[in-house]
This record gives C-alpha cells, structure tokens and sequence, in this order.
C-alpha cells in the first residue's frame, strides 16, 4: 500500500472518530508541518502552535478530504495557511519575539533547537522576503518538494510558483548582499 | 527577460540540466542574464544550509496532550458550507408568512388590508435582504450573476468605501476586459488538472456557479495599491458569452475562497 493511499484509509478512519488513526496520522507528518511553519513563521513557539492549529483543523474538516490530493498536499496546504493567518494577526499586533521555552527534562531538546537554528544573516534574508516568496521558496528550495506539487498546496498554478521561486531567490540574494557568489 | 530564458536560468542553477549548452550561452551572452544566474546561485548556496528542523520529544507530548486536550474541550464541530437554499430558506418563510397574513386579511373583509399587507411586505423584504448577505443581482441571465460581496458579513458599501482596494480590481477588472488575461486552458503545459480543479472549486466555494478563473492577481501588482501582500485574489469571469464591457469581474481571495470584489 502507497502512503498516499495508507493515509487515506488512516483518514477514513478518522472521519468515522477513530483517534489512533489521526495519531497516526500526525506522527507521519508532524515534523514537516512544523518545519514549514517554522521557516515561514521564524520562530519557533509561533511555530508550535501553528502546526497545533493546523492539525486541530485538519482533524475537523477530515471529512471534507476528497482525497483529489495526497493528505500531505491537503494538511501543508492548511498549514501554510494558518501561518499566513499568524503573519497578519502579527501585523495587526505586533508583538516582541516570544521566548522559546525548553523542557529541561528533554536531553536532546537543546541539540535539536540548536541543529535547526538558521544563521542569522540567512533567518533575517527569509524574514525579509513577502510572505508569498518566503513560502513559494521554503516549500520548494527548503523542503525540496517538486514544483508541481508545491504549486498544488498553494493552489496557484505551476507557472506562478516557477516565478514566485524566482523571483523570491533573486531578493534573496539581493539580501544577501551576493556574498556568496560564485 | 523571457520566460523560457527565466526558466533555463533557474535549471542551470539549479543543475538540473542534462544538457547545460543553451543555458550557459545565455547566460554568457549578457550582463544581466549572468547577474540574474548569480543571484539565483547564491540563494540555492545559502537555502543549502539550512538545516532540517524536527520537534524535539518534549514538543511532540505537548502537542499530542495539547491537541486532545482541545479536541475535547472542543469536540469536533463538523460546520459545512451553508447550502444557497439553506440561505434563501428565510426570505422565503418571510414571504410565505406575508402572503398567508395577506390572503387571512382579504378572507377576513378588512377594508384596509391591502395597503397594510404591502407595507408589511415591504418591511418583510428589506428585513431579507438585509440578512441575507449573498443577495444575487435581479434580472440575471444564464446563472453568471455575481453574488454583490462575499459571505463575511461586509457590506458591497463598506467595499466601495475601501478605494485603494476598489481602485485595484478595476484597474485589473479593465485588463481582463481589454483580454489581458490569458485563461488557465490558454496558459498550456504549465497549468495543471488539478490546480483547475481547485480554482473551480474555490469559485463555487464563493457562489460564483457559471464562473471560470482566469487568472491570479500577483502581490507585486496589489503592492502598486498599498494594499495587504499576503492577499492574492482569483480572476474570474462568467463563462457564457464573450467579454465586454459589461462583463462583470470577479475577485475571489485565493487563501479564503471569499468573493472579495465583483466589478460590474
């Protein structure tokens, strides 16, 4: 059984209440989720609780999924959008950078914090770039996840996401100030 | 710089390329196509070091428990679109109350029931409409009417009163008219099945039945306006008939699937 497939059983489950099949569920996505939204977010908390928010609704509307995509496609698909939620009530109500608290009885919390932690020059280029660009390129060029398929958890067609990467790596690099040419 | 050259830039770049001979002549042809390759070069450069990020243990438990704690507190409310007759169901009780009160009160010989009754039903009507935020324009022809504003609660005057976002969708409801806009069928190999499908999907999400997506409007195009740069906004127009200057426009909020704009 394909995994697009194995999740859509999982997720017929869930839509009959079955809650072990949605744990199930997020165990196989969670960390992608929650690092789509760390990169778009750039901050770990707001982070958290986007990827919190974006599996309460995929548990809600799990028996709106059509399975037309794959589950992983559907559930970024509302990830992206409850980071972009969180970007404008962040405009709305700016706020200082929240603390990133760690558990101190998880040993390895500090050495995961730390591995996904991004320079600071390349986190401030990201956190420049519009919102559109910023997602276009993490999904893409972070992620690595085709331009197709990309495009699909957007919603826009392959023509706008191709230009959106670009044109998102140019400012960039703009950013960047070409340090790194080569 | 063309799309095709964009494109060939962007491969190479990237090294996905099987043969990089076109590529690198462009790209060794002028200045700018060799700055635009060197921009994109630098950016993969620095997007290859970020690292991978995964939850820790701990945030892991704490989503879980978080997560069930609020589901069942919350259980799960399954709120479904509210069907158009669902919708129209209360113009039409208030109707259907009004002419009952009309045929008791001629049944009944009062003298003056007639002008009472169409008072009444006057007052019944604007209570309708004013509930009832999705209100079509009369006189419609085909089924391509274009609900007045979207589903939200704001009212077509409160959009009118917003000019620099007015002032956008007519700008790019003229271009569409003047046949700017190529249609995603136009558009060829590059549009897939499936983003079709959602686009479709998102119109009928917005009441926009009869309705095709022509296009998306770019953020750099809203930011000439001031306005939000997270929004993007679906163009759609009625697929009967051919445009012209009465087509009317419509601007559907691509995250929310939200009618935003009709410009008629």
């Amino acid at each position: 059984m394909t995994k697009a497939t194995e999740d859509a059983v999982l997720l017929g489950r869930v839509a009959d209440g079955d809650h072990e099949a949605f744990t199930e569920i997020m165990k196989t996505h969670e960390d992608r989720v929650f690092s789509v939204c760390l990169r778009i977010l750039g901050n770990r908390e707001k982070a958290l609780d986007a990827t919190q928010e974006t599996f309460l609704t995929a548990f809600r509307k799990a028996h709106q999924f059509e399975g037309k995509s794959t589950f992983g496609t559907w559930v970024y698909r509302i990830a992206v959008n409850t980071c972009y939620d969180q970007l404008r009530k962040q405009k709305r109500r700016p706020a200082d950078p929240m603390p990133e608290h760690l558990d101190p009885a998880d040993p390895t919390a500090h050495e995961t914090v730390e591995a996904a932690a991004l320079r600071p020059e390349i986190q401030e280029a990201l956190a420049s770039l519009p919102p559109e660009f910023r997602t276009a390129i993490v999904l893409s060029d972070i992620e690595g996840m085709s331009l197709p398929d990309a495009a699909q958890t957007l919603g826009v067609p392959v023509g706008t996401m191709k230009s959106r990467v670009f044109r998102g790596r140019r400012l960039l690099a703009n950013h960047l100030g070409n340090q790194n040419t080569i | 710089m063309r799309k095709h050259e964009i494109e060939l830039i962007a491969a190479l770049a990237e090294g996905t390329l099987e043969d990089e001979t076109e590529a690198r002549a462009l790209v060794a042809s002028s200045g700018k196509a060799r700055s635009e390759y060197e921009a994109q070069k630098t950016a993969l450069n620095a997007l290859a070091s970020v690292p991978s990020s995964t939850l820790t243990d701990s945030e892991k438990a704490a989503l879980h428990r978080d997560i069930w704690t609020q589901l069942k507190v919350q259980p799960v409310a399954t709120k479904q679109a509210t069907p158009w007759y669902f919708r129209w169901s209360y113009a039409a009780a208030g109707l259907f109350l009004v002419v009952g009160l009309v045929a008791v009160l001629n049944t009944d010989g009062f003298s003056g029931g007639d002008d009472t009754a169409t008072e009444e039903l006057a007052a019944t009507r604007d209570a309708g409409e004013t509930a009832d935020t999705t209100v079509a324009a009369a006189g419609g022809d085909e089924g391509a009417e274009a609900p007045s504003i979207a589903e939200d609660g704001a009212s077509a005057d409160d959009a009118a009163s917003d000019e620099p976002i007015v002032g956008f969708f007519m700008r790019e409801a003229s271009k569409v008219r003047a046949g700017q806009f190529a249609t995603a069928a136009e558009a060829g190999e590059d549009e897939q099945q499936s983003v079709l499908d959602k686009q479709a999907e998102c119109l009928l999400r917005a009441d926009l039945k009869g309705y095709i997506a022509v296009g998306e409007v770019s953020f750099a195009e809203a930011e000439d306006f001031g306005l939000d740069p997270d929004t993007s906004y679906l163009v759609a127009v009625p697929t009967a008939g051919q445009l012209g200057e009465d087509t009317p426009i419509a601007f559907v909020e691509a995250a929310t699937c939200s009618l935003a704009h009709t410009d008629e």
